[in-house]
Formats: C-alpha cells, sequence, structure tokens
C-alpha cells in the first residue's frame, strides 16, 4: 500500500513537471522578426523601378512569414510597391539571413521642369528644383492573421521591426528624347522593306521574267510607234 | 518593278537614318581616371518576437456590470505578467518599442465603438504584482506609433500590462480592434 501510494505521488510529480514545461514552453514560444540592413540611403531616378534587398533572419525558435513595405508617409510617394512573403525557418541566425527583395517605382517628382509633347512620351526635363529627398522606414513584418482569437472581444496583436530609409532622388537634365519617334520610323521602314520584298519575290522566277519580258515588250512597241 | 525598287531605297534610307539618330541619342563620351576606393560597410541587425500570450492577442473578458474600469487584460496577472517583447541576442543594436492600435475597439455588427482613449498600457524591464503598473498612470493607445519602452538591450525582454475602460451606455457585443508593436534602433523615432 505504502508502495502503491509513493508511485501515485512520484506520477502525480511528473505530470505537474511536464504541465509546468508545456505551460512554460507555451509561453516562450512564439514567431518573430529580425532584420539586417547596410543602408539607410538610396540613391534613386525618377520614373525608374527600383529594387531593394535587405536581410532577413529569426533566431526564434518557431519559423514565420514575414514581409517587408514601407512606412505610411513612404506609401504616398512610392507607386506600386511589390513585395513578397517569405517563410523564415526558426533558429536562422543573422549570419545566415535570407534576402528579401521589395521594389517600387520612383514617380516624377521634379514634374515642374518636365516638359512632353505627347502625354509622357518625348520629354525634356530641366532640373531648376533642389534634389528631393524622402525619408521613412522599411518595416518587416510578420505576416499573419490578425483576427482575435476567441469571442469575448479584445485587440489582435502583430509584430514589425523597422530600419530607416532615406531616398534622394536624382534629377537629369535631357534634351527631347526623340528616340521613340526614330525607334516608330524604323519599324514602319523595316515593314515596308519586308512588305516590298515579300510581292517582289512571292512569284516563281519563271513568271517573273515572263512580266519583264512582257514590259519589254510592251517598251519596243512603244518605242518602235514612236520612230 | 522600278516602283518596288524605289520603295525598298527610300524604306532602306529611313531606317538607316532611325539607326544612326537611335546611336546618337545614346552617344556619351566619359572622361576615365583611375582612383583606389576605401569602403566600409556598416551593418546593423536586431530581432523581437512577442510573447506566447501577447502573440495571441490582449483579451479583455466578459463584461457583465458597466460602467466598469481597469478592467485586466487576461494575462496582466499570472501574478507577473505574460506579456512581454524579447530582443534576441543576435541584434547588434539595443531596441525600443513602439505602439499604436489601428482604430478604436469596434463591434463591426453593430458598427459601436469603444474610443481609443479606453485602452491603456504599462511598460517596464521587470514583472511583479505592481511592475508594470499602476494602472491610474498608465498611458493612453493611440492610432501613431509611440515610445513604449525604455532602451531594451540584446537578450532582455519588456513586460506590458494592458487595462480597457468601458463606459455607461455601451451597447452589448463583441469589440476589437488590433495592437501593432514595432521594435526600432534605439537612437531612431516611432
Amino acid at each position: 500500500m505504502k508502495y502503491i501510494k509513493k508511485e501515485v505521488i512520484k506520477i502525480n510529480r511528473i505530470l505537474v513537471l511536464m504541465g509546468i514545461i508545456v505551460i512554460l514552453s507555451s509561453n516562450s514560444v512564439s514567431s518573430g522578426v529580425g532584420l539586417k540592413w547596410d543602408a539607410e540611403g538610396k540613391l534613386v531616378e525618377q520614373g525608374e523601378k527600383t529594387c531593394l534587398t535587405y536581410s532577413v533572419y529569426n533566431p526564434w525558435p518557431k519559423e514565420s512569414y514575414a514581409t517587408i513595405g514601407v512606412s505610411d508617409n513612404l506609401k504616398e510617394i512610392l507607386k506600386s510597391q511589390e513585395a513578397e512573403v517569405k517563410l523564415i525557418p526558426p533558429n536562422t541566425m543573422s549570419t545566415n539571413s535570407i534576402p528579401l527583395k521589395f521594389c517600387f517605382t520612383i514617380p516624377y517628382v521634379y514634374e515642374s521642369g518636365r516638359d512632353c509633347l505627347i502625354g509622357s512620351i518625348i520629354c525634356k526635363q530641366e532640373c531648376n528644383d533642389e534634389q528631393k529627398v524622402y525619408s521613412g522606414e522599411v518595416l518587416l513584418s510578420e505576416a499573419k492573421d490578425v483576427s482575435v482569437s476567441g469571442g469575448s472581444g479584445g485587440s489582435s496583436t502583430s509584430v514589425a521591426v523597422s530600419a530607416p530609409l532615406n531616398l534622394r532622388v536624382i534629377c537629369t537634365a535631357h534634351s527631347r528624347d526623340y528616340t521613340i519617334v526614330y525607334l516608330a520610323l524604323g519599324i514602319i521602314a523595316i515593314i515596308v522593306i519586308i512588305m516590298v520584298l515579300v510581292n517582289k519575290y512571292r512569284k516563281p522566277k519563271v513568271e517573273r521574267d515572263k512580266e519583264k519580258l512582257k514590259i519589254l515588250k510592251e517598251q519596243i512597241a512603244r518605242e518602235s510607234r514612236k520612230k | 518593278m522600278e516602283r518596288y525598287n524605289t520603295i525598298l531605297i527610300i524604306a532602306s534610307l529611313i531606317l538607316l537614318f532611325s539607326l544612326v539618330m537611335i546611336s546618337v541619342n545614346n552617344l556619351t563620351g566619359y572622361a576615365t581616371e583611375s582612383s583606389a576606393i576605401s569602403n566600409v560597410t556598416i551593418s546593423k541587425y536586431l530581432s523581437i518576437d512577442l510573447s506566447g500570450n501577447l502573440s495571441d492577442g490582449i483579451n479583455f473578458g466578459s463584461v457583465n456590470t458597466l460602467p466598469a474600469a481597469d478592467i485586466n487584460a487576461s494575462d496582466n496577472y499570472a501574478y507577473n505578467s505574460t506579456m512581454f517583447i524579447n530582443v534576441s541576442t543576435d541584434s547588434n543594436t539595443a531596441v525600443d518599442f513602439c505602439i499604436k492600435a489601428n482604430t478604436h475597439l469596434t463591434d463591426t455588427s453593430s458598427g459601436s465603438i469603444i474610443g481609443l482613449g479606453n485602452e491603456t498600457y504599462q511598460n517596464s524591464s521587470a514583472t511583479n504584482v505592481t511592475h508594470p503598473g499602476p494602472s491610474s498612470a498608465a498611458a493612453l493607445l493611440t492610432t501613431a506609433y509611440a515610445k513604449a519602452s525604455l532602451p531594451t538591450g540584446q537578450g532582455n525582454v519588456t513586460y506590458y500590462r494592458l487595462w480597457l475602460d468601458v463606459p455607461s451606455g455601451i451597447p452589448s457585443g463583441n469589440y476589437n480592434n488590433s495592437v501593432s508593436f514595432k521594435g526600432v534602433e534605439t537612437t531612431t523615432s516611432c
């Protein structure tokens, strides 16, 4: 009887210990995000697509999905931002960080010096304004379902880390760019050449020679009549 | 036949002209010089994670009597707070945490709200029955990020407690919003 009691106490202790371990692990195991950067500024050209690559890592014991973006003040400036969601495996240290690319298009911010003949083509650019600098942040956020668990109300939570980012937009002055006009002319010329060659060599050589002979005969006849 | 030849010659000339003009447009003159490049790259890196209970969300439970003041989040007191943010030892900078909410606590089915000014928080680098606290000195959540910690070094933790006031006259319902935590390098603003 005494032996059984001792065994029951032992089992209870083991169960309590296991419970504590489960509770502790459920509290401590969560996914996190890590960001590594080696530049806080970038020179960018207006009207062009720019891509930045940041290194992401996750030294925590649970995998996480992360996505990269910019702060609200930069969102107002940058057009068509493309960011990918990436799975970061657990225990990915900064030394083994994963590159995560983020692309965006810089709009034409030196509008006062820009003059286009048709829509946004055949343009010239003058650079009289001071260089424009846009400051904000790059945000690495954990991509997760943010709906609140349970039905009794409260706040869902999300986590992010950020790095400062200053975008200095270059203004490159240039005269009116007629490249597209020359390109169009070239394409039309090529089409015309192809059409002429197709027309010329469509018929077999014998027929072409017959036509030539016919024209020559007509010419001779005309010449004879003149004489 | 001669007509074809004339067209061919003209088209070829136009093609030649356009090719010349395109290449002229792309012509640039570069002066060259040589130099030795001096280069250094400075990397910064930081990583944070929310404790399991904080990651699961901030739950204020069910409220039966209004008005209700300083309702504790369910994880405020497991004696200590179990809502915290870790800074990884694999970071090379101390971190400040910023906090914001996206909107008022809102019951999406009725559109009723509990104003954001009723959701408050405190933070502390340590936790016990009084820290973080007290609720009477708690800061209001806003929709803009605000600093919500002292600089937290590598391997260290900042603890949080959150409270909710529910004024009288709030219709029954399920009220939710989203609270965001952001880690920034300690010298940087939110």
